[in-house]
């Protein structure tokens, strides 16, 4: 909101009814409470926007689920529901301290709006944590959506197409015409082999997914390796359902629950990004130019934290190294920076009070929405019966 | 889109009586931790249905009623929508009813046109 | 209430002393910067118009080339040509794709959806309302950058298909775009040698931009109104424009995810739309005509509220059936909402589904058959002033009751299912959204103008402008209607020459004279366009000074000076009845119209309040 003031400035005298300007009233507003009121409908109105765009994947989730159910039931084994519970239980919490936050911001208090915010963030980093474990499982299980589990590369034209066109013919005699009856015998014979079988020549211009070749614990094999889909038995936890008994066209649509499942976690994980750094915006605001000098140079240290935490759940030493590098350095510049600086600035408070408090309101907002989705997309992708 | 909240927000204009924004409604802390404990006592009841006996289709709908009552909580304390402008909850509202449409309507006849794709069509278990 | 015709006079006296050297908002700041970088609605509106009516012009000049090759037929594959003509109409056929490619995404994503809302709802709505400027000015300057950038997106296109049609230099991931504004899959996912992705992630960010203009309308509308602006007190066009608000809010979101979904499915195959990889591509249909159905009434919407505007002003007479207009705006909006199937009779869905879809089409044209009528009631024993903007709207009324008639063919299941893909279709949705959506647009811009700008064009000019495009339009789309009936399928680039061809039984008749007639109309179309720019830069150049009031309207931005202040009223505008014009009186002086204080003395609904 850097520009109202200059409107302000720019139109001060335009208005003469309101002689004593607030500071952060708008020139075409006649008074805070229109501004409030316009700023918090104008934010409905996005939330109404965020809801129908995940609508759209809601949709195909139910399109999906209600042709395959059994592709869904079968699938979802693959996803911990301990760690899903977990994460709802974050964002809750988190949503909690940012709903506490907005009633410390309309009190004043706001050593208790710094904290809660804080913490808020922290919720962030916490849910972002336990997504990342979840994502690295899926990732070593060869089970990242996309064709053949192959990233395509551009190769200067198109990316490359017609991977399943281009089988061998031997490979293609188990397709669909299989039938029912003895789908379940060719699986159980061909899983052992299948498993062992080193990658299919990828076309030109595709780079297989970055653990290929790697030995491979997960119940569903990539689809690089078998075509079809699946090839072992699946899901040992859950006696019900067997692999055996899909269809082979059910078999290779268990791809499209994970497509379904990073497409949802992962639009809402962006969401979740872009409410940390909201939060951190209003957190910066909050605070007086005295505790920005360690706030600023805190965001690139817990950023450098987080990867270091990614390397180490990813078992890359590399990420490590670069997390904490520059977690390391982002603390010296605080250090630096605060020593040098500290001595001439006296402490103060931020712009936050019970005045004005709009854009606690807003970003309190959209971190309930970003939770709101999670509270349904929780029991629909990890918890179908 | 009743007219009570047309009306609602034309007297919100005309009212410049406010110098300020401070008599929002400020939610008291037992409301906020009463809430908090609500939502988190709903997370384990709708893992725990999960885990227990299983209820055939009314497993999902079960699932998807904790979630509405969640998501019921979250909108009407968390953010503020039972002492807000009722235009704002309309827009909720409205929001979830078109997503409804847009699902009802293109889940209407999907089971219809499936067998025509090169795969095999839905599988069942006998 | 004695203060209003002061507070009016007030605001007159300024209008006269402001010609030319007067603070306005044109002259407010200077610089560059000043407009790249200004939040004035105003300027934000013409920097819009700059950058639509770019957009407008490379859509004519592929609808122009587009018409230009179907002058000859290409040839049929493999029927009587040798190898190397093959080869040649191939590429033809390919250049051809990809020219009607463009001319639709261009048209649609960047002209039609954005025209009358970005340009003249940005313009004219905040000083219709009597407010300074819309909710969120940021908002709506970061909404205009968006719609740069997509702009540039689809200027990437253009510029790889050029470079591959010139040097034989492939861009990365494909080379312009031809899979049709509608990306149907799987053709778009699999198939298509274009550059899906940039296309797609074009339309992604110009979607944006349309939400967040929504989003600011919406506020504006709901939070903005001053003091006496009571919800029926507004004008028509703003009506208009929030319905419209509203369909961009709740549709465009969804095209936004189709768009990332078709991205995924063309870049990595993710197997949601793609059949090959377990997909429904009927699914991509019903995600896409959920937004793009909506879509066309985010063109034709804000075009109905000018018409109103512009029947009223001049037929000299109160609008017919005010409330009529505007709850049918209302419901047109939601109703929208419903019929998305219809454009999918033929693609799988199930006959309960396409029954169900057709009946709550029929129930669109309710609403829209209203309005039709309350502006004939509205000319109805009015002094009609056949002035160019009249005669835009009079356009607009014949090219959107062709348009909609020939609808209700295409609503019909039985007439649709032979009609889908054909002609009949191109020349239905031609007259219904770009013939009335272009008509409506040029008759505000027409209305506008001297508000914009406070020059006058020249009239005569102007009525040239219009008559070519008028009988251009018809000249082009109506042998349409009837090749269509006949059986010309719609997006092919050959269609039968002989005197009749007998074809599988069929006789088929020759189509060269209708693509003919066709083409002739498009170039008269185009002059006819050109003309009209050209009477506008004439007018910018020299044009006479405009009053403040030319047309004797009654609707709030007609009480400030001409162009307006920067903060658009110099005084607190009083809302009354906007179709009120007793309290007006023209004077030939200045050749506009005046506050009549006798009016004012007498009592008259104006004033009432």
């Amino acid at each position: 909101m850097s520009t109202v003031e200059s409107n302000v400035a720019d139109h001060g005298n335009g208005d003469a009814a309101h002689a004593p300007h607030d500071p952060h009233l708008a020139h075409h507003f006649e008074n805070p409470e229109q501004q409030y009121a316009s700023a918090k409908l104008g934010m409905w109105v996005f939330l109404g926007t965020e809801i129908l765009m995940f609508g759209g994947l809601f949709c195909a989730y139910s399109v999906y689920r209600h042709n395959h159910p059994d592709v869904f039931a079968l699938a979802h084994e693959a996803l911990n529901r301990w760690l899903g519970a977990a994460n709802t239980i974050v964002l809750i919490t988190s949503s909690l301290t940012m709903a506490w936050g907005v009633r410390a911001s309309q009190l004043g208090s706001t050593t208790a709006l710094r904290w809660l915010l804080g913490v808020t963030i922290l919720g962030g980093y916490f849910f972002m944590g336990i997504k990342a474990i979840e994502y690295n499982t899926k990732w070593k299980h060869h089970l990242m959506p996309g064709s053949g589990n192959t990233y395509y590369a551009w190769n200067g034209q198109t990316p490359v197409k017609g991977f399943f066109n281009e089988e061998p013919e031997g490979e293609k005699t188990a397709e669909p015409t299989a039938n029912k009856s003895e789908a379940p015998a060719v699986a159980e014979k061909t899983a052992p082999q299948v498993a062992a079988q080193a990658p299919r020549e990828l076309p030109p211009g595709a780079a297989p997914d970055g653990n290929a070749g790697q030995p491979d614990h997960a119940v569903i094999f990539p689809n690089y390796q078998t075509p079809k889909g699946i090839a072992a038995k699946f899901g040992a936890a859950d006696e019900q359902l067997k692999l055996d008994d899909l269809n082979t066209g059910d078999k290779q649509r268990l791809y499209t629950f994970f497509a379904v499942y990073f497409f949802m976690t992962g639009l809402h994980g962006l969401h979740v990004l872009v409410g940390m750094a909201l939060i951190y915006w209003i957190l910066l605001r909050a605070s007086g130019a005295r505790r920005r000098l360690w706030l600023v140079p805190a965001a690139p240290m817990s950023v450098g934290l987080f990867l270091a935490y990614l390397g180490v759940v990813c078992g890359s030493p590399r990420l490590i190294a670069i997390g904490v590098a520059v977690a390391a350095v982002s603390s010296l510049w605080a250090v630096v920076r605060y020593t040098i600086k500290a001595p001439r600035l006296a402490t103060s408070e931020g712009e936050f009070g019970p005045d004005y408090y709009t854009p606690v309101d807003l970003v309190g907002l959209y971190w309930h929405l970003v939770d709101l989705i999670w509270i349904f997309l929780f029991p629909l992708l990890y918890l179908i019966h | 889109m009743s007219t009570h909240t047309l009306e609602h927000a034309a007297h919100g204009n005309g009212d410049s009586a406010h110098a300020g924004v401070k008599h929002h409604h400020v939610t008291s802390p037992m409301l906020l931790l009463g809430v908090y404990g609500a939502l988190v006592f709903l997370t384990v009841i709708t893992v725990g249905v999960t885990l227990g006996p299983d209820l055939g289709n009314l497993n999902i709908w079960v699932a998807l009623l904790i979630a509405v009552v969640k998501a019921a909580l979250v909108g009407l304390y968390f953010m503020h929508l039972r002492w807000d402008n009722p235009f704002n909850g309309a827009i909720l509202v409205m929001s979830l009813l078109f997503v409804a449409i847009f699902i009802g309507f293109t889940i209407m006849d999907t089971h219809h046109y499936q067998q025509n794709f090169s795969l095999p069509g839905p599988g069942r278990i006998p | 209430m004695s203060a209003i015709p002061a507070n009016l006079a007030g605001g007159h006296a300024h209008a006269d002393d402001s010609h030319g050297h007067g603070d306005n908002y044109l002259n407010h700041q200077r610089g560059i910067l000043s407009w790249l970088l200004t939040l004035d609605h105003k300027r934000i509106g013409l920097m819009y118009m700059m950058a639509v009516l770019t957009a407008f012009a490379i859509g004519g000049v592929f609808a122009i080339l587009l018409r230009t090759m179907l002058w000859h037929p290409l040839p049929f594959y493999g029927v009587n040509i040798t190898p190397d003509d093959q080869q040649r109409a191939s590429t033809s056929y390919d250049l051809y794709n990809h020219f009607f490619t463009l001319h639709g995404a261009v048209m649609v994503f960047l002209f039609m959806i954005p025209a009358i809302p970005a340009i003249l709802g940005n313009f004219v709505l905040p000083m219709q309302l009597g407010a300074k400027d819309v909710a969120f000015p940021r908002l709506n300057l970061l909404s205009f950058w968006i719609y740069v950038t997509g702009l540039v997106f689809f200027l990437s296109l253009l510029l790889g298909g050029v470079l591959h049609v010139a040097f034989g230099i492939n861009m990365p991931g494909g080379f312009g775009l031809d899979t049709g504004w509608t990306f149907y899959t799987p053709y778009s996912s699999s198939h298509a040698e274009g550059n899906v992705v940039a296309a797609t992630l074009g339309a992604f960010i110009l979607g944006f931009s349309s939400i967040l203009t929504g989003v600011n309308f919406l506020a504006t509308v709901h939070m903005l109104r001053p003091k006496g602006m009571t919800w029926f007190r507004m004008p028509l066009f703003i009506w208009a424009v929030y319905s419209t608000a509203i369909i961009q809010i709740l549709a465009t979101p969804v095209l936004a995810i189709t768009l990332l979904l078709l991205c995924a499915e063309r870049a990595i195959g993710i197997g949601i739309f793609d059949p090959r990889l377990g997909g429904d591509p009927v699914l991509f249909q019903h995600f896409f005509w959920f937004y793009s159905h909506p879509a066309v009434y985010i063109m034709i919407l804000p075009a109905m509220g000018i018409i109103s505007e512009v029947m009223a002003a001049f037929s000299r007479k109160h609008i017919f059936g005010y409330a009529f207009i505007a709850f049918s705006s209302l419901s047109i909006a939601l109703l929208s909402f419903l019929v998305w199937g219809h454009h999918m009779f033929v693609s799988g869905q199930s006959p309960l589904t396409n029954a169900v879809f057709s009946l709550i089409t029929f129930s669109v044209a309710i609403p829209s058959a209203v309005k039709v009528f309350n502006w004939l009631g509205t000319m109805y024993k009015g002094s009609i002033r056949l002035r160019t903007p009249m005669l835009w709207a009079l356009g607009f009324i014949w090219l959107f009751t062709i348009g909609g008639l020939t609808g209700l063919f295409l609503g019909a299941l039985a007439t649709d299912v032979p009609l889908t893909n054909t002609l009949f279709i191109v020349a239905h949705f031609h007259y219904v959204m770009m013939g009335s959506t272009l008509f409506a647009f040029m008759a505000g811009m027409y209305y506008w103008f001297p508000k914009m700008f406070g020059k006058m064009y020249d009239e005569t000019i102007g009525k040239w402008a219009f008559w070519l495009a008028f009988i251009g339009f018809n000249v082009t789309f109506f042998p349409q209607f009837v090749m269509g009936s006949q059986g010309n399928p719609r997006r092919y680039a050959s269609y039968p020459d002989g005197p009749i061809i007998h074809m599988l039984g069929r006789d088929i008749p020759s189509f060269v004279a209708g693509h003919r007639i066709a083409t002739v109309g498009a170039y008269t179309l185009g002059l006819g366009l050109t003309l009209a720019l050209v009477n506008w830069l004439m007018a910018l150049r020299n044009g006479k000074k405009a009053a403040a009031n030319p047309w004797g309207a009654n609707t709030l931005e007609w009480h400030t000076p001409s162009p307006p202040p920067h903060d658009n009223f110099s005084f607190t505008p009083v809302a009354g009845d906007p179709y009120d014009m007793h309290g007006w009186k023209y004077d030939p002086a200045i050749d506009g119209w005046i506050e009549d204080e006798q009016a004012a003395t007498r009592p008259s609904p104006a004033h009432a309040h």
